[in-house]
């Protein structure tokens, strides 16, 4: 099983996704948890509240999830690679405070283990119904970056990739996962140390008197820590670059463009997918995390039928990868959309594919869409 | 190889999902793919819990099935449950001092006394360990010494000679039995 303690080693292991969401995040330098229990996140605080403390980390269990958050987010202002895990309500009590984290440029990781919704929903079973949420959830505008794993080696792959995205970027990243993904049980594979790209925080070089926290000669500002020597002053008032409020209208345009720039100006660097079979394809399915998996084997049933079908899998929601989508449209194949929720990625797609060429599947939350289904669907769309 | 669908249920407290894991890890170790998937009844003591494991030489797109090869079983109330959905040409295996088996067409069955000879080399919890030797001489999925491996790294040093006896009993009792090795 090789350790149990602290870090893991390199090796082969047959790895709950939750687990291996957590062995990943050790590796990426995650010190400091906050959460509040839920299901299907659970796993990933128990394993934590075993292992942080093994590795001079600090796991906090908090009275519910908006403290959580805001304890992440204090922690990362100390300098302390952090993150949460939640699911479903708890996700929705976290939003003003992810809001927070954008505006103040706080890199914290999310991790949401979709459930079936609304509301209390289905806890222990399936969803994907928060897509839309992970980009709109908080209010005014702001940007995430989410990573979508469909598998346990993505829940320590994409983990890895969300803290080094996070601390990049200075901005909020999500894991957004679900239930099967989460408690599936399969290989995983951790690699040595060294083969893993561990990004770190950009410390300012400036001396203490002349830093200036949300300096805009920088798309990603230097990020000092309180404790260090430096002034930290941080609200979530539109603030000038020493952190402070401000209305002035030119500082605050300033500071917001600066802020969604340095996003959509490494969207090329940020985003993430999978292509199988849409070299010839006339149909090529969309889906992400569990559905993913049920979409690759009926594209390859209906392979076997004789469909040219594809298949164009989702690794990051935000940014939406459409540059690669518009791209294969041009060879002027079909899509359709796969989802366990009421229509969130299929709104997305028709944003940059012609409404006339995008099919949807919806399924409702509570199980996966089983591959006959979607194979039925692509007869259907073949067939007229 | 195609994909080999094991289910493995029982009563929670039979270590149904620790026997799953003991599998799927062994295959991962030996270069197979290995995929479990966990249900369990709704919350309540005396409720049932199952694995859902796939293995195969080549990477398992979809976890989820609904029919298995291989069905793995402890009590009357999970062998009632799912004997119907075992495929045409399968097998059940079940534990026999608890389940009293009925007619399933084109499906072998056969029965082992896990608990009891359990609790004849003093603990009842090496019962999945039993059913473990057993089910891999008949289906002959890895060389004992790679089971017996992950075991090891499993359970505490103490518990060790325990587990290896436990796997012997099962292995033993599969090769006495005529006509199914």
């Amino acid at each position: 099983m090789g350790s149990r303690d602290g870090i893991l080693e390199p090796g082969t292991y047959f790895m709950r996704g939750n687990d291996a969401c957590v062995e990943g995040a050790l590796i990426a330098g995650c010190r400091f948890f906050g959460g509040y229990p839920i299901t299907p996140s659970n796993e990933i605080s128990a394993l934590m509240a075993r292992k942080l403390p093994l590795i001079g980390g600090v796991f906090i269990q908090f009275e519910d999830e908006i403290a959580s958050i805001m304890g992440v987010i204090g922690a990362a202002n100390a300098g302390v690679k952090s993150m949460t895990a939640t699911s479903g309500p708890g996700f929705s009590l976290m939003q003003e405070a992810i809001g927070l984290a954008y505006m103040i440029e706080t890199p914290i990781v999310i991790v949401n283990v979709q459930r079936g919704g609304p509301s209390t929903g289905l806890p222990t079973q399936v969803g994907q119904g928060d897509f839309l949420q992970t980009h709109y959830g908080s209010h005014g505008d702001y940007m995430t970056i989410v990573y979508l794993p469909n598998s346990p080696q993505e829940m320590f792959d994409m983990i890895i990739k969300a803290f080094n995205a996070a601390w990049t970027y200075r901005v909020p990243t999500i894991l957004l996962s679900d239930q099967m993904v989460g408690h599936m049980i399969e290989r995983v594979v951790i690699p040595s140390l060294e083969d893993i790209l561990v990004v770190d925080r950009v410390k300012p070089d400036v001396d203490p008197e002349k830093y200036l926290p949300f300096d805009s000669k920088y798309l990603v500002p230097p990020m000092a820590v309180a404790g260090e020597g430096y002034r930290v002053h941080l609200t979530g008032l539109a603030h000038d670059e020493r952190g402070y409020p401000t209305t002035n209208p030119e500082t605050v345009s300033k500071q917001y463009e600066r802020m969604a720039e340095k996003i959509r100006r490494n969207e090329d660097r940020i985003i993430e997918w999978e292509e199988y079979l849409t070299h010839d394809a006339e149909l090529i399915i969309v889906a992400f995390g569990i559905t993913s998996r049920s979409a690759l084997k009926a594209v390859k049933d209906a392979r076997r039928l004789g469909y040219r079908v594809g298949l164009f899998r989702l690794k990051t929601g935000w940014p939406f990868p459409w540059k690669p989508l518009t791209r294969l449209a041009e060879q002027g194949c079909r899509f359709l959309v796969v989802e366990i929720n009421a229509g969130q990625v299929v709104r997305i797609v028709r944003e940059y594919i012609p409404n006339e060429l995008v099919y949807h599947l919806p399924w409702h939350p509570g199980s996966v869409p089983p591959p006959e289904i979607i194979l039925k669907k692509i007869r259907e769309v073949f067939n007229g | 190889m195609d994909e080999t669908k094991i289910r493995l249920i029982g009563a929670g407290g039979h270590g149904i999902l620790t026997l799953g894991r003991i599998i799927g890890e062994t295959a991962v170790k030996n270069g197979m793919e290995a995929i479990m998937t966990i249900g369990y009844s709704p919350a309540r003591r005396g409720g049932w819990s199952r694995a859902d494991l796939i293995l195969s030489d080549e990477k398992i797109d979809y976890p989820i099935f609904t029919e298995s090869n291989i069905l793995i079983t402890t009590t009357q109330e999970t062998y009632d449950l799912e004997h119907r959905n075992v495929m045409e040409g399968g097998l059940i295996i079940y534990e026999s001092s608890l389940v009293n088996p009925k007619i399933v067409n084109d499906v072998r069955q056969v029965g082992v006394q896990a608990f009891e000879n359990a609790l004849k080399l003093g603990n009842r919890v090496v019962a999945n360990i039993i059913i473990l030797g057993f089910v891999n001489t008949i289906l002959k999925l890895f060389p004992d010494e790679a089971l017996l491996e992950v075991i090891k790294s499993r359970v505490k040093a103490r518990y060790r000679d325990l587990n290896l006896r436990a796997y012997n009993v099962g292995r033993r009792i599969a090769m006495d039995m005529v006509g199914v090795v």
